[in-house]
């Protein structure tokens, strides 16, 4: 196939890409909706909901924003800086657990 | 001679900035025979040129169509070639991406350039064109939000390490017909630069990944 004919094809399938609606990659396909929202984090429901929201517009799942979330967390602490999560807010969280360690919300 | 293309369908990405920073920095910090084919009728790399005062790397223009009879006559010249590319045309980008030994596609950590990257990725491989991709414009400082992007981007194929952040220097020297390598050799920006070279120099050769 002359490299003209290939570039033409290659257009018109960017193009066909582009036009297609929702678009989606044919061999990298968008992470499954379940495999985003698996994950063994334990945390209130209206967390997780965001969480899982954020997952799907980002295209990644829950637990690579935990992940990034919690390594962005101790490089914060390991630099020194005042982070979000104060001993207060782990008392708080810790009185919403029940006895068997699930949340309570 | 090999022949890289910087690549993306939305403007505004930094093609061109990338483009003349890679070339630059293949000349000056490698000693590659480096060459610009400015396919861009906004002509970015060739006014950088023109700015210029060093001899290399030399920028020539060229119309999309008459992009591989360039790259032809011009294999003798350079051992390395790069490709600017304009946004907003699927044709073009095509038309450098077949010519190409390998497709940058430099792409910003947004969700709109995301999905646009999204769909020329799987054009090329749906041609088995070689290609992979590099963050541009992203933040000075990593953050989980860098991070998510990062991990977002790896999931359509290969991530060029590291990302060129929003630095200064890059406009700076650009503004001047220079590269980082020569404003500020010392500088993030550069090193940046190298490194990114150098990562894609690899995957060229396929000595990683």
């Amino acid at each position: 196939m002359s490299s003209r004919r290939r570039a033409d094809q290659l257009a018109a399938a960017i193009r066909s890409n582009f036009e297609a609606r929702p678009a989606a990659p044919p061999a990298h396909p968008a992470i499954a909706s379940d495999e985003v929202k698996r994950t063994t984090f334990s945390a209130p429901s209206a967390v997780i909901d965001e969480l899982r929201h954020l997952a799907l517009r980002r295209h990644c799942t829950m637990n690579a924003l935990i992940r990034a979330a919690i390594e962005d967390l101790l490089k914060s602490i390991r630099h020194g800086d005042e982070v979000a999560v104060s001993p207060a807010d782990c008392e708080r969280i810790k009185e919403r657990r029940r006895p068997d360690g699930s949340d309570a919300d | 001679m090999k022949v890289i293309s910087i690549a993306q369908f939305k403007g505004g990405s930094g093609k061109s900035t990338t483009t003349v920073q890679l070339a630059t920095t293949a000349f000056r910090a490698l000693g590659y025979r480096a060459l610009i084919v400015d396919t861009d009728v906004q002509g970015s790399a060739t006014k950088w040129r023109a700015r210029r005062q060093a001899p290399a790397p030399d920028v020539i223009q060229s119309t999309p169509d008459r992009l591989e009879d360039t790259i032809r006559q011009i294999r003798q010249d350079a051992g390395l070639c790069f490709i600017d590319t304009p946004g907003h045309d699927w044709s073009a980008l095509a038309k450098a991406a077949v010519v190409s030994d390998l497709t940058v596609i430099a792409t910003r950590p947004s969700e709109f350039d995301r999905e646009t990257a999204v769909q020329v990725v799987a054009a090329l491989r749906q041609f088995g064109l070689r290609h992979l991709i590099l963050l541009t414009q992203t933040p000075h400082r990593r953050s989980s939000k860098l991070a998510v992007w990062e991990e977002a981007h790896a999931r359509m194929g290969v991530l060029a390490e590291p990302a060129l952040t929003t630095l200064q220097a890059f406009q700076d020297s650009v503004t001047i017909g220079l590269g980082v390598e020569e404003y500020e050799p010392n500088g993030r920006a550069a090193h940046e630069v190298r490194v990114a070279l150098a990562w894609i120099l690899d995957h060229l050769d396929g000595g990683r990944r």
